[in-house]
């Protein structure tokens, strides 16, 4: 099957992105594709490249990257939720003038249109929400 | 149409299961996630099925987190476990999923 997985949480302060990861690699390791991973709202935070965890707590965000190398699915940031964030590309940098941009480049800033594409195309969506 | 409900909040958010418990139809399964599995000790699951009033719902908590929660032996006996491995079957077999937070 074709899953697509929408995430709401933020590491370290919510669950959601590690559960999402475990889930992910115990659907792909049983022979499912995933389209897309949909960051949304605080979910978005999955996105900064500024990010550093501690040495005993570094699953996220390297495990987003060996996923996209190994897997290739789409890793998408709900521009609206990134940019309010502070998790903006080169592009949206220049829009809204800023001297800097913070998006790691495994992962696309676009809109709510790519989850709604991946629920046209995915047999499952599963969200991990988040408070 | 069976759904696979998914519900990851503690036992603090009871309207919240309230809300979930009370949008269950008979076939439908429940699967308690992250601090969701709270409700699969003992005494909130004793609460929980009192509040239960549809029949033929099968009822999963998650290993890995009942797990990390040191809750092993807490667990009410009734509850299913499943790991990861066991959540995805449950989500082959549901053609819908709603996450409750």
């Amino acid at each position: 099957m074709i899953y697509s997985i929408v995430v709401y949480g933020a590491p370290h302060s919510s669950q959601a992105p590690y559960s999402a990861y475990h889930f992910i690699k115990s659907a792909l390791a049983m022979g499912h594709s995933v389209y897309r991973v949909f960051f949304y709202h605080d979910g978005a935070l999955n996105g900064s490249s500024l990010a550093v965890s501690p040495q005993d707590d570094n699953l996220l965000p390297d495990a987003w990257r060996k996923l996209k190398e190994l897997h290739n699915m789409d890793l998408v940031i709900c521009i609206g939720a990134g940019i309010k964030r502070g998790v903006i590309n080169q592009q949206e940098s220049q829009r809204y003038e800023r001297q800097q941009h913070s998006l790691d480049d495994i992962f696309e800033l676009s809109g709510l249109g790519q989850l709604v594409d991946a629920t046209l195309k995915s047999d499952r969506v599963i969200t991990f929400g988040a408070r | 149409m069976m759904t696979l409900h998914i519900f990851n909040q503690g036992t603090h958010q009871t309207e919240l299961l309230n809300k979930c418990l009370e949008s269950l139809t008979p076939g439908d399964t429940l699967l308690f996630i992250e601090d969701g599995v709270i409700w699969t000790t003992s005494s909130p699951f004793d609460r929980l099925n009192k509040r239960l009033k549809v029949t033929g719902i099968d009822i999963y908590t998650l290993s890995e987190d009942i797990s990390a929660r040191g809750l092993e032996s807490l667990r009410a006996e009734t509850v299913q476990m499943v790991d990861y491995p066991g959540f995805v079957s449950l989500t082959e077999k549901h053609n819908h999923s709603i996450s409750w937070f």
